[in-house]
């Protein structure tokens, strides 16, 4: 249900391997010592140039820029578990490319904290440093930190790879990394090895200064641009300017300076736990039965005007606080309605205002109260109060009313009363975008920024006509060099041809209708301009009980290309693709995926995929797919993979928005196990109003 | 990245914050609140390093306010002061649900109380979500010495609703007459000494015979301290 704000779509990257991912997330042991973790020069826990065994914080996000040496790095650092650290890394450096051309890389690491600090046992862990690339910065590093005193600690490891290089020992050669770039296995912990070691010492709150005896002799930087290594020790120095933010400057080899800016956020942390959205409207308690008799004994279902005028109080309530009341079936006894949460993130929340608005607008023999919210008009769960227990339970632990209310399966059928006047429901909006270009190897990173149009008509329940339309305001991904040397057909790798025309763009313009044929079956078509690149049918079923772990789904497209310039026209090139599809909700927000089919290219694999939701929004992901295109079909990097991300803004504002940011990125954009890119896709329009996700986010329910 | 040039992103986000605005909705839905206003009202008081806004507003006279709330307000009325904020505002009351009073602000800010002790808060950002006081409401409104647990729950960053058990130790103290902000109140003081789960709070409250609470300084939450209550028109 997440809406899309910004979509930086189409940017493609890293994989961060699902299979070293531990299972369970509980939370650290907070040390007691006062020093945190900082970073280093490669965006991740370290010392300058040297790694440490630290670990952020669960979830934790930290984004730097710096420049030292004729480096320009950007780090992208993220706490996937409480152990493991994947960092993306985007590098200009002065000299070192091919020929001497400036080296533009995109590069990742990993770093497993192995074991954590306890009592007299340092923490020790392992990393791996530019685990795909072609190796010019790539190492490998065993690592111990221990904190010695609450403002000192201090580190020791031994390096592989370019952290072996000065003062190395034993090892012979190191194997040469394949040029093309890949998993470069071969070469991890093998070659010279070399120590390193550092501390790093809290001076005050603000302030931490470190040092290090460095185990990089910079060969490269020595050779390419006249970096004078005097010494082998770094000196660096942190400081923060708040909870976020904080700058580094760096005193490198006794000869070079060098500054960072970091920018590091907790997803556990937002600014507003609560929110600062409105308070909601209290529970109205019944009067006693003598004051209200003709109410208390349902004598008011004589006067054909109850009704109506109680379904327009309930709406009109209801859209103050940002809902939509759909339709209402009221007896004496039992209210339900159906209801379209516009506003929260936590379906919960918008559970609890709805309930507390009926207690209010309900004549006093209505005991039964019923929501049903809906998304894409599909009634997606029923969910039970009894009117005494809302009136008692009023403001107390949540899990008292979580305890009396009862999730089902959203009726069939039933002698719902819509509310008149919303349908056709238009609505259109404009936000800006920014558009970047394919994280390839070897190309610089462009970029567009512009303003989107996005509308969307509700004809009628689950019958809706959308679109988005962009106008590019300013931006260089015309000025893109990639042409597309793929030998197979071009399904994904022409990115840069359509970005190329992207003045004024027809992203999408569909017409999908979504339909619940059955208890827990859902349907979706979608016919029309379905992505930038693709236009043609989808059609979708999705089993998936509300009290079920498990969902399965089928899938079936049929899709042309689009021209690269023209809105409207097509080429040549038609597929037939579909896919059955698996999913599962381990708990704790983190779901499983597994597709099987026909790709974009006519290529047969599967794709698997793992997510991981937080209550409040945030979502991190990773996928890789293997088809039977063969990896030299594919180029570098053999296989589709990446990470994708959700950031909701109410996160950051506070205040409850659906819209999301959620950036999807890969290493690179090959054409094997490439999907028609659809909206609305049935298990995220579902998911999120069901049972699982209404427990991990009941917490709200009173909010 | 070095393509991106610093003024082409302030524009940009100039223009992000006028376009937000821009939004229509056949449905009535306030999607334009969701935009600029928001940004401007949420991200003001939440970033780091920023002062509430609130704060820095001239304090209006409480006296004034009372007066001018009492005139323009029906029903039961309070006075609430954060004491980390110091600007007092009015609340009214909106709803009674047996010993549940709510009341809100008139930008729909609420505070809830039970028997006269704080049951929740609403809209703050770090609010108190709800709170078990019936055992310490009883020794307080009987103005008893003696001992009795109260728990306070806040939602973690996940969404968890986490509670805060406390032992807590009222005492009562001596009657007194006192007038504030223009209004005389005569009570019983009692003090309220709670301790656990790493917190250390120190309630008071100025109890009528009947055992109303008249005026109060309780403790919200780690995040937002101490409210300073008075109940203006009960």
């Amino acid at each position: 249900m997440a809406r899309m704000f910004t979509k930086i779509g189409k940017v493609s990257t890293l994989a961060l391997i699902a299979g070293l991912v531990p299972a369970g997330f509980a939370a650290r042991a907070e040390t007691t010592s006062t020093l945190g973790w900082s970073l280093g020069r490669f965006g991740t826990p370290g010392l300058i140039d040297m790694p440490t065994a630290e670990a952020m914080q669960d979830g934790e996000i930290a984004t730097s820029v710096g420049k030292a040496a004729g480096a320009l790095r950007g780090n992208f650092a993220f706490q996937i578990t409480p152990r493991v650290t994947g960092t993306l890394r985007f590098t200009h450096q002065d000299g070192l490319g091919a020929g001497g051309d400036t080296l533009k890389e995109k590069t990742l690491d990993l770093h497993w904290q192995v074991l954590d600090e306890q009592g007299w046992r340092p923490a020790v862990a392992v990393g791996l440093r530019d685990m795909f690339g072609t190796g010019v910065n790539a190492a490998e590093y065993v690592v111990a930190t221990k904190t010695l005193t609450p403002q000192l600690r201090a580190t020791a490891g031994i390096g592989w790879g370019r952290l072996g290089t000065e003062g190395s020992f034993g090892g012979g050669t190191r194997p040469a990394a394949d040029p093309v770039g890949g998993l470069n296995a071969d070469t991890w912990f093998r070659g010279p090895a070399a120590a390193f070691a550092g501390v790093a010492w809290q001076a005050n709150d603000k302030l931490v200064l470190k040092a290090e005896v460095s185990s990089d002799d910079y060969a490269a930087e020595v050779a390419a641009n006249d970096f004078d290594r005097k010494t082998s020790v770094n000196f660096g120095a942190d400081y923060k300017i708040n909870n976020m933010a904080s700058v580094s400057a760096y005193y490198l080899a006794g000869s070079e300076v060098g500054f960072q800016f970091n920018i590091v956020l907790d997803p556990h942390q937002p600014p507003a736990p609560s929110g600062l959205e409105k308070a909601p409207l209290p529970v109205r308690p019944r009067p006693a039965p003598s004051a209200d008799p003709d109410g208390w004994s349902g004598a008011w279902t004589a006067d054909p005007t109850a009704a109506p005028a109680i379904q327009k109080a309930v709406a009109d309530s209801l859209k103050k606080d940002g809902q939509i009341l759909d339709s209402m079936q009221l007896s004496a006894t039992r209210a339900e309605v159906r209801l379209r949460n516009e506003t929260y993130n936590s379906t919960p929340q918008a559970l609890g205002h709805t309930a507390r608005i009926l207690t209010r607008a309900l004549p006093p023999s209505v005991e039964t109260i019923v929501i049903t919210p809906v998304v894409n008009g599909l009634p997606t769960a029923s969910v039970s109060f009894k009117r005494s227990d809302l009136e008692r339970l009023e403001n107390t632990q949540s899990g008292e009313i979580l305890a009396r209310t009862v999730i089902g399966e959203a009726a069939l059928d039933g002698a719902f009363t819509a509310t008149p006047g919303i349908y056709p429901r238009y609505r259109f909006g404009l936000s800006p975008y920014v558009e970047f270009s394919s994280f390839d190897p070897g190309q610089d990173l462009h970029a567009d920024m512009g303003i989107a149009l996005n509308g969307s008509l509700d004809l009628a329940p689950g019958l809706i006509l959308s679109g988005t339309l962009r106008q590019k305001v300013f931006g260089n991904l015309d000025d893109q060099t990639r042409v597309s040397t793929s030998p197979v057909q071009h399904v994904r790798s022409d990115v840069a041809e359509y970005q190329k025309n992207s003045d004024l763009t027809l992203e999408r313009l569909t017409l999908a209708w979504y339909g619940r044929p059955a208890e827990a079956i859902y349907s979706r078509v979608t016919v029309g301009y379905l992505e930038r690149m693709y236009g043609g049918v989808s059609g979708e079923v999705l089993w998936k009980p509300v009290d079920s772990r498990l969902a399965l789904g089928a899938e079936l497209d049929y899709v042309k290309q689009r021209a690269f310039d023209d809105a409207f026209d097509f080429q040549d090139y038609d597929t037939l693709g579909g896919h059955l599809s698996a999913y599962y909700d381990f708990g704790a927000g983190v779901t499983g995926q597994l597709d099987v089919g026909r790709y974009l290219a006519e290529d047969w694999g599967a794709t698997i995929s793992v997510d991981r939701q937080l209550a409040n929004g945030w979502s991190v992901g990773a996928f890789a797919t293997l088809t039977d295109m063969s990896s030299s079909d594919f180029g570098p990097g053999s296989f589709d993979k990446g990470v994708r991300l959700t950031i909701p803004l109410s996160w950051a504002l506070g205040k409850p928005t659906l819209a999301t940011f959620h950036p999807t990125i890969r290493p690179y954009t090959g054409d094997g196990g490439a999907r028609v890119d659809v909206d609305g896709r049935l298990y995220e329009t579902v998911r999120d109003n069901h049972m699982g996700a209404i427990y991990e986010d009941w917490g709200r329910f009173w909010r | 990245m070095s393509h991106l040039s610093v003024r082409g992103t302030a524009a940009l986000l100039i223009a992000a914050l006028a376009l937000a605005g821009c939004s229509r909705d056949s449905a009535g839905l306030e999607r334009g609140a969701g935009g600029a206003a928001l940004v401007k009202n949420g991200l003001g008081a939440v970033l780091p390093g920023k002062r509430a806004s609130t704060a820095s507003a001239q304090a209006p006279d409480p006296a004034q306010l009372a007066q001018a709330a009492l005139a323009s307000v029906k029903g039961p009325v309070l006075l609430a002061t954060f004491e980390s904020v110091g600007a007092p505002t009015v609340l009214g009351m909106v709803g009674e649900n047996g010993t549940m009073r709510s009341y809100q602000t008139p930008d729909q800010r609420g505070v809830m109380l039970r028997s006269g002790l704080l049951a929740g808060t609403r809209g703050y950002g770090r609010d108190l979500m709800s709170a078990d006081t019936d055992a310490v409401a009883r020794l307080i409104r009987t103005r008893q010495a003696g001992s009795a647990p109260r728990v306070q729950r806040y939602l973690d960053g996940n969404g968890v609703e986490r509670p805060v058990p406390m032992t807590c130790t009222v005492t009562p103290g001596a009657s007194m007459t006192q007038d504030i902000a223009g209004i005389t109140y005569t009570g019983q003081q009692v003090a309220e000494h709670c301790e656990g789960s790493g917190a250390v709070v120190d309630n008071g409250y100025l109890v009528a015979a009947d055992g109303r609470v008249l005026v109060s300084r309780q403790w919200v939450g780690p995040g937002l301290g101490y409210l300073v209550l008075q109940s203006l028109r009960d």
